[in-house]
């Protein structure tokens, strides 16, 4: 992991296993293209598992073309035990009815930290007000950082709890406030602000992941772990 | 590109505070004539979005109310006092530069606080301006390593070193206000 990911990892923007994760998905499409470019495959060393040749992405396109055999196996040899693989394959076992894997997830979805990252991710892209809400009530108990919950209430659904998020968040971190007004309000003559966009993406990689997965289904995931605790 | 001269403001802390928390009221409540009051306009010159927050998150050029503006003008009428006005513009060049000022860390340090625009509040940053604050024992200390170094130190460096040892409590530096 390069120092700037360490950094992002101890500003709580990335947590580590995402931030390997995106690492090996870099690696992984480098190779690709590497690959491309070789003439002839080199035989694979004897008694070496074979480095894992998926990526996140693969997982969510097989969900959206509908292969879930393909995206649970997908998961099963993404998952490294934390991070957003762990949460996307519970809420696979969830969706799939597969009572034993969830059962043996669940303790690890509890254990994610930091706490507050996940429930707001889920928070910003639950279309129901109310359940969006109890992952903020939530996140702030587990000590998120103000421009994070303020992140969050500025994506709210609710237009009064959103304009209270955008106040907020101008306040606490004007250059995520004006990225966010651009890039996830799309508001008219709003523009990123460089300062803000490594911020920007560290945090939206996961919930753009979250929503494109299903959201429904991983805030139930969330909300079993707490009820199993 | 253009520069400006810097000039030191002494803040007053708690009036700033109170601006800032009503700022933030005005734009979550989306109170129109709240807003109009604070700036010291009509009504109608802030209603061009009819989310008000939504002013303040548009680039300055893109904002025909002038509305950017009119809040740092709110902010310096109500907790700003100016203390020292430079007649160089070679000053910040000079602070952030001149080498026995540099090769005083701690003196240096308190010179990178006073001109970083992040540390003061968003409505006080402007496009390209030069910014920054520093609280009064920090500027005393820098007053006091400054007035040390003297005998080294170029004549604006030194006008500037007068101006910031007259001015009692935090301080504010600003080329746009």
């Amino acid at each position: 992991m390069g120092w700037l990911d360490k950094l992002k990892v101890k500003l709580g923007v990335l947590d580590a296993a995402d931030a390997a994760a995106m690492e090996e998905d870099d690696a992984l499409l480098a190779q690709r293209s590497r690959a491309g470019r070789d003439r002839g495959e080199r035989p694979p060393i004897d008694g070496l598992e074979p480095a894992s040749q998926q990526s996140l992405e693969e997982v969510l396109a097989a969900k959206e073309r509908g292969d879930v055999v393909e995206m649970r196996r997908l998961l099963r040899e993404l998952d490294r035990g934390k991070g957003l693989r762990l949460v996307l394959r519970a809420a696979a076992a969830l969706e799939a009815g597969d009572e034993a894997e969830l059962v043996e997830l669940l303790p690890k979805v509890r254990a994610e930290v930091p706490a507050w990252r996940l429930a707001l991710q889920l928070a910003s892209v639950l279309d129901d007000a109310a359940l969006a809400e109890t992952f903020r009530v939530r996140a702030e108990a587990a000590d998120a950082p103000k421009w994070a919950l303020a992140w969050s209430r500025a994506l709210s659904t609710d237009a009064e709890v959103q304009r209270r998020g955008l106040a907020e968040l101008l306040v606490v971190d004007a250059a995520l406030a004006r990225t966010v007004a651009a890039r996830d309000l799309k508001l008219e003559g709003a523009q990123s602000d460089g300062d803000a966009s490594e911020r920007y993406a560290g945090f939206a990689h996961g919930r753009q992941c979250i929503r494109r997965f299903g959201a429904t289904s991983v805030a139930a995931v969330v909300l079993r772990a707490g009820a199993d605790a | 590109m253009s520069r400006s001269k810097l000039v030191l403001y002494r803040l007053d802390r708690p009036a700033l505070k109170a601006l800032s928390e009503e700022v933030l009221r005005v734009l979550t409540a989306n109170d129109t004539a709240g807003l109009a009051s604070l700036l010291g306009l009509d009504a109608e010159a802030v209603l061009f979005r009819p989310r008000l927050v939504d002013h303040f998150l548009v680039p300055e050029r893109g904002d025909p109310a002038g509305l950017h503006a009119a809040l740092r003008k709110a902010a310096k009428a109500r907790a700003l006092t100016p203390s020292f006005a430079s007649d160089s513009l070679a000053l910040e060049g000079r602070l952030r530069a001149f080498e026995p000022l540099r090769d005083d860390a701690t003196a240096a340090a308190a010179i990178d606080k006073l001109l970083n625009p992040k540390r003061v509040p968003w409505y006080l940053r402007a496009s390209d301006a030069t910014a920054g604050w520093l609280e009064a024992k920090d500027a005393a200390e820098l007053a006091r390593r400054m007035d040390r170094l003297k005998g080294q130190l170029t004549p604006e460096l030194k006008s500037f070193a007068q101006g910031l040892a007259s001015i009692p409590g935090d301080v504010i530096a600003h080329d746009s206000l």
